[in-house]
């Protein structure tokens, strides 16, 4: 029993981290119609801001060079992708998100080399609760997580903030026509969704280790998640997240083990779990069956 | 026109018998080229920057130094034949010395017969390499004298767990180990290369209750990291004996887990202690704590060996391959030592340590 809630515990965590992710590439995509994967580059370009301002000086440096790399990064995202927006092609959009990502990534194996850098140095702080274990960046990525998702999930759909962010990007001249300046809350979004991604960037890295490819495979994984949850539907974003972590995690760990499941097989079965779900749901989990004309 | 004729025959067959004399004249004057393959970024490339000082310290004690062409080859198969294409293609080195990493020597074998080229690796120990091609030579130990020494130290137990990083070296560890020690093995579990999380593992490996913790990962942030989260079930594990390998004998690599790593059991290379050995580790412009004593000789060894394998070759008209493989070898601790006809240098055992006070201390 204690092993199973201890995996239950880990993979929540690595779950909260992808929901991270999935809820800014909700957010532009809601805005821009831009799957913005460039974001996983970003938390971790925010990540090695966080250990940089460490070197130099206090955790409050840290807090504020990793601040300023996510602002950065994010106003360069909206001043890149705007025109992809504004051009319908969101598909290109996409591309050159993909590669600002990988220039990001390259940018930090330079300047940063490939070995992985600790924020955090020696064994992490631990917290027991009913005989599970949880590091201490894990509780925080649990508790900033599902206040996260929460605090999305309310303003999305209980507020006038929500419809507004929907309204952006589906009738843009009629925004624009009820006073509404769509090109600043475009803007805004982008800056907010790297500074979310920022958070799970530097906690992850508390969590393990900082490597100039960690969001890669935590990208992945929320964008798949953002299509199998529905990508106008952030109930399904966040559900899509967890199962996406949680899955394959038990495959792995509770396989016979004449399988031979290793850890390697976590990207397949996140990509499996996708192509059954998308077959069967091509607009996401949650959503309905509509008969077509 | 009958002398002209004559004459541009004479001057033609001079030509023809003298080129190559002039030519291998030439040659023999040049200094020898070596290309070296060392990790130089990337998770051990701690132990690639204080190879190439030794390289270079004792680049300069030889009686004619050569020419040393350092690749980055990063502990990577993709990265090293890129690196062997250069130095072969570009630099037109006469040897090349490494890899480093098992991967990386593994990636560049099938290269070598096609260019005609040595590699004598100072550090590659998977088993694998034995029965490769003869122009892949190397003078650490093979990890098969790792796992007997080991695989007989734990022989006792009925309940081994072991936690492997995949790749060449590890994996040729682990299955090396697999045919040891058979059904005593109850959890197997391995993790990506380079991964960063492996506490849902660890979990796997205490669920199963092991008497014996093998932990099999390459050099580098993954072993810290994985030592590191080991530590976070410290009240576990503090009751299970750990062994590992050549990995955790850095004292570097154990630091941050001290408690959990006090009294560990590693197999790794033997222990020098001659004279020589100490003469030459003393007179290194920094210290080797990272690369170790054996693995600073086995540099050297290689590159001396190499420096007058290519000579040899070029005054006896031999190849290299064939004066690495018929001379017995010179230096700190290969010498008197030679391959009989394996790829692997004959002769070496493995050294046991236990950890105490911080320190892996020979036995």
């Amino acid at each position: 029993m204690e092993f199973f809630l201890q995996i239950i515990a880990n993979s929540l965590v690595l779950g909260t981290q992808v929901l991270f992710l999935a809820l800014s590439l909700y957010l532009i995509k809601a805005v821009s119609k831009i799957e913005h994967v460039a974001l996983g580059a970003i938390a971790t370009a925010c990540g090695y801001g966080f250990y940089q301002g460490l070197q130099v000086g206090s955790k409050f440096s840290a807090l504020i060079f990793s601040i300023l790399v996510a602002v950065s990064l994010g106003y360069i995202s909206f001043l890149t992708l705007e025109k992809f927006y504004k051009n319908k092609e969101p598909l290109l959009g996409l591309i050159v998100s993909l590669s600002m990502g990988l220039l990001i990534e390259a940018m930090i194996a330079i300047v940063f080399k490939s070995s992985s850098k600790s924020l955090i140095e020696g064994i992490l702080p631990i917290v027991e609760f009913m005989g599970v274990k949880f590091t201490l960046p894990g509780v925080y990525t649990l508790a900033i997580g599902l206040l996260l998702a929460l605090t999305a999930f309310l303003l999305v759909n209980k507020t006038p903030i929500g419809r507004t962010l929907r309204s952006v990007s589906e009738n843009s001249s009629l925004v624009s026509s009820l006073g509404i300046n769509q090109l600043k809350i475009r803007k805004g979004v982008y800056i907010i969704s790297s500074l979310i991604a920022g958070i799970v960037g530097v906690l992850a890295a508390m969590n393990t280790s900082l490597t100039p490819n960690m969001g890669f495979n935590l990208t992945i994984t929320a964008f798949i998640a953002l299509f199998v949850g529905g990508s106008s539907d952030i109930k399904g974003t966040i559900v899509a997240s967890f199962l996406l972590s949680l899955i394959p995690e038990f495959l792995i760990n509770y396989a016979p083990s004449s399988f031979e499941f290793t850890n390697s097989y976590r990207m397949f079965f996140v990509f499996a779990l996708a192509l059954i779900i998308l077959s069967f749901k091509p607009r996401g989990i949650f959503s309905k069956n509509i008969r077509q004309s | 026109m009958k002398k002209s004729l004559l004459s541009i025959l004479l001057i033609l067959s001079l030509t023809a018998c003298s080129s190559p004399v002039a030519e291998d004249d030439s040659k023999a004057a040049e200094p020898v080229k070596i290309g070296v393959l060392v990790p130089l970024s990337g998770g051990a490339s701690a132990y690639g920057e204080e190879m190439m000082m030794v390289l270079n310290h004792k680049n300069q004690m030889l009686e004619t130094p050569a020419e040393l062409y350092f690749e980055d080859s990063k502990c990577e198969a993709g990265a090293a034949v890129t690196a062997f294409q250069k130095l072969v293609d570009i630099n037109g080195v006469d040897a090349i010395l490494g890899g480093f990493c098992s991967s990386e020597t593994l990636a560049i074998e099938p290269l070598l017969a096609q260019n005609d080229i040595v590699a004598l690796s100072a550090t590659s120990s998977s088993p694998e390499i034995e029965g490769k091609s003869k122009n892949l030579l190397t003078i650490g130990y093979s990890d098969v004298v790792i796992a007997d020494t080991m695989a007989a130290d734990i022989m006792d137990s009925d309940k081994i767990a072991i936690i492997t990083e995949q790749n060449d070296y590890n994996v040729a560890l682990k299955n090396s180990l697999e045919e040891r020690l058979g059904d005593k093995i109850i959890a197997n579990e391995s993790f990506e290369k380079n991964a960063t999380d492996m506490r849902n593992i660890i979990e796997k490996v205490k669920a199963s209750n092991p008497e014996v913790l093998i932990l099999n990962p390459n050099v580098g942030d993954t072993s810290i990291n994985l030592l590191n989260q080991l530590s976070e079930s410290k009240d576990f594990f503090m009751n299970v004996k750990l062994v590992s390998q050549e990995t955790y004998v850095a004292d570097d690599s154990r630091s941050q887990a001290s408690e959990l790593a006090e009294s560990m059991t590693l197999f790794a290379a033997p222990s020098l202690d001659s004279q020589e050995v100490t003469s030459f580790i003393g007179s290194l412009p920094s210290t080797v704590d990272t690369l170790g004593v054996f693995y600073s000789a086995t540099a050297s060894d290689a590159l001396e060996n190499l420096v007058r394998s290519v000579n040899d070759s070029r005054t006896n008209q031999t190849s290299v391959q064939e004066e690495l493989f018929q001379n017995p070898l010179t230096g700190l601790s290969s010498s008197g030592k030679s391959f009989d006809g394996n790829n692997f240098l004959q002769g070496i055992e493995a050294g046991k340590y236990v950890v105490t006070d911080g320190k892996a201390v020979l036995q």
